[in-house]
């Protein structure tokens, strides 16, 4: 992504699933879950609870909650037909179901950007306050900005020396839910720090020349800077 | 006895025999360990080696790169400060700003301690910026100024010092410079690599300025607010807007003053729901400029996303949103986004796009970001439409797209210019187009897409 089509895009930025769907998940089931059935609607869970009713794979209510017995009864039905057992209400699971999925997945864009931006969030500032973890993300996406710096999030973030935690790997361990809302918003524009493209641990900080640039806020560990 | 004694020299054999054996077995264990040890060690030695050679190369790559890049940009410059031809000039203007990017990636891609050279990697972005932005000046019929032209020809200087230290360098790395090797050398704070490369740029370069609206400008960076009026409010004004916007606080502390692109008071608030947000006051104005927080994921939502609109709308107004409309909402979980553009005159201002999280489950605001309505917002004098909507919908891939009516909008484009223009949502097979229609000429101004990602929708 290039810095001026960045520009457009954080314009505009809006984070969420199609509109007017109806998350399916119930709270006693894991998120990672409501991806299964992301795009459909009640309406349509409920024609597929319907169908695999009547072939006798699914005995529960036809409610229209894609819960663990709807689940089974899918993967069930995808064993039986050929499908690659996964559970999950895909565009060739639904087509031999016999229903259409409205806005399936097929053409999505996968968030990579957030992902990577969440990653480096979390190495970064995991433990400090969301005011903190978003303001990590919006530096980042400053630099990304900023002439002085590499023009993509992947380049920014993989700068030689530039993040400690990059540096020594803790990059690489999966961002939790915080993370993700930070760097979401900090995605969609939000910038606590209105600009500042440095930010250093004031316990820990050894250099001399970091204490030189114009300090801007201190937010929990992190002192931030222009 | 002698049957005894043999017992004896039996056992005296057999134990002889045992110790015989015993130190073989031992030599023969410990070579067998010292030996799998050190086949492990040397393999990890390989394994480390290979992982040495394998980013040695990938620097080394980068570094020619660079060289190839820059010495290209310079040969390019060269043509198009002989060139008399517009076409031409536009052309290789534009390979310039593609060397120039790569150039970049390169140079982001070496391992440089403490961003030594930014001023570099400034310089290279600009041209990238500078190059780009003349080339569609030439694009429309354009030509370039004598200023341009000089300022063209600076650059192609620099560039010339800057290929010439490069080369003096990769001259020096011949012989088994290993660049992972001074990277991990360090003297003080910089690595041995930094040291050498940092001098492409000494006291007698003097990379020249670039003025132009672009990728990259002074002017991209350095912009200045026109929202905000007002006197200078103190803390406990803030704290009291605050008050008057939440109607379930807890707690209220201050934490602190914010002195950026913005001055603010930064707060951090408590909700009888146990939600921890933060919002931040204008010093100016005393406007709520942003409030940062997030929802508890685990909660059900209990209003609905077009129920959320209602209360987006009413905390925009609350804070000085004049005629504020929803244009886009979308739902993640059990958050609603909202964006929200004030209107002037029943046009939408795209420029002052203010933005609204809503946490479904509780109905409490916990995001805003206000800082580009008050970065861009003023009383502007709108142009009167010249042509009619349905002139403008002319324009439009009438016979492919279903289109909805169209509406009058302030679109930003080109980073400096608005223009007001015809916004028609048109789809086609489940893809979704913004088109906006100039609405002074008929031109077709810009085309967005709305992209679906796993995280959501984004218009490009």
């Amino acid at each position: 992504m290039k810095k001026e089509i960045l520009g457009s895009m954080l314009a505009l930025l809006m984070l969420g699933g199609g509109v007017g769907k109806i998350s399916t998940y119930s709270q006693s089931e894991s998120l990672a879950d409501s991806s299964i059935v992301l795009a459909a609607t009640v309406n349509e869970i409920k024609s597929v609870q319907q169908r695999l009713k009547e072939w006798g794979y699914y005995k529960g209510a036809i409610d229209g909650i894609y819960g663990s017995g709807t689940r089974s009864a899918v993967i069930l039905f995808q064993k039986k037909n050929g499908l690659t057992p996964d559970g999950i209400l895909g565009p060739a699971t639904a087509r031999a179901i016999g229903i259409s999925i409205s806005n399936s997945q097929t053409s999505s864009q996968s968030g990579s950007d957030l992902y990577l931006l969440a990653k480096c969030v979390y190495a970064e500032a995991r433990g400090e306050i969301y005011q903190g973890q978003v303001a990590v993300a919006a530096v980042i996406l400053n630099r990304v900005k900023s002439p002085d710096f590499p023009n993509t999030i992947a380049g920014v973030i993989y700068q030689p020396w530039a993040f400690t935690a990059v540096h020594d790997g803790q990059i690489n361990l999966e961002p939790d839910a915080t993370a993700y809302s930070a760097a979401q918003d900090a995605l969609n524009g939000w910038d606590p720090t209105y600009g500042c493209l440095y930010y250093y641990n004031a316990k820990t900080a050894t250099s001399q020349w970091i204490f030189d640039r114009t300090t801007v806020v201190t937010i929990g560990q992190h002192v931030f800077a222009i | 006895m002698k049957k005894n004694e043999v017992k004896v020299t039996d056992q005296q054999v057999k134990t002889k025999k045992k110790r015989r054996l015993g130190l073989p077995i031992a030599i023969a264990l410990l070579t067998v360990t010292t030996g799998g040890l050190a086949i492990a060690y040397g393999m990890s030695q390989a394994t480390a080696s290979t992982y040495e050679i394998q980013l040695e190369n990938v620097y080394q790559k980068n570094l020619y790169d660079l060289v190839e890049s820059v010495n290209n940009a310079e040969t390019k410059l060269s043509k198009i400060l002989v060139s008399t031809d517009s076409d031409f000039q536009g052309k290789t203007l534009v390979e310039v700003a593609h060397n120039a990017d790569l150039a970049e990636q390169s140079l982001s891609g070496l391992p440089v301690s403490r961003n030594s050279l930014s001023e570099s990697m400034r310089f290279i972005n600009q041209v990238s910026g500078y190059t780009q932005t003349l080339s569609e000046k030439l694009s429309k019929g354009g030509k370039l100024t004598s200023q341009e032209l000089q300022t063209l020809s600076d650059i192609k200087e620099s560039i010339t010092y800057m290929r010439d230290e490069i080369d003096k360098f990769t001259q020096d790395t011949h012989g088994g410079y290993s660049i992972l090797q001074k990277s991990l050398d360090f003297e003080g704070e910089q690595n041995a690599f930094t040291i050498r490369i940092s001098k492409i740029k000494n006291e007698k370069l003097d990379y020249p300025t670039m003025i132009y609206d672009g990728p990259f400008s002074d002017s991209e960076t350095n912009v200045e607010i026109k929202g905000l009026s007002g006197n200078e409010v103190s803390k406990d004004d803030a704290y009291n807007e605050i008050s008057k916007c939440f109607n379930n606080i807890s707690t209220l502390t201050y934490l602190g003053e914010i002195n950026s692109k913005f001055q603010v008071y930064n707060f951090e608030l408590k909700t009888t729901n146990n939600q921890t947000l933060y919002p931040q006051v204008t010093k100016i104005g005393g406007n709520i400029l942003t409030v940062s927080g997030q929802s508890n994921p685990l909660q059900m939502s209990t209003i609905s996303l077009d129920e959320g609109v209602r209360l987006a709308l009413s905390f925009a107004k609350e804070n000085g949103i004049e005629n504020p409309e929803c244009v886009w909402k979308e739902a993640l979980k059990n958050e609603g986004y909202y964006n929200i553009a004030p209107k002037q005159n029943g046009v939408i201002l795209y420029p002052d796009l203010v933005k609204v999280k809503i946490d479904l489950s509780t109905g409490t605001v916990i995001g805003y970001d206000a800082s580009t309505y008050f970065t861009n917002h003023t009383n502007r004098l709108l142009p009167k439409a010249k042509i009619s909507v349905s002139d403008a919908q002319k324009v439009l891939p009438l016979d492919e797209y279903i289109f909805e009516d169209g509406r009058l909008v302030l679109a930003p484009l080109d980073y400096s210019r608005e223009v007001l223009c015809y916004e028609f949502i048109g789809q086609k097979n489940g893809s979704v187009y913004y088109f906006y229609i100039n609405a002074l000429n008929g031109k077709e101004e810009n085309i967005l897409k709305v992209i679906k990602t796993t995280d959501g929708s984004k218009l490009m």
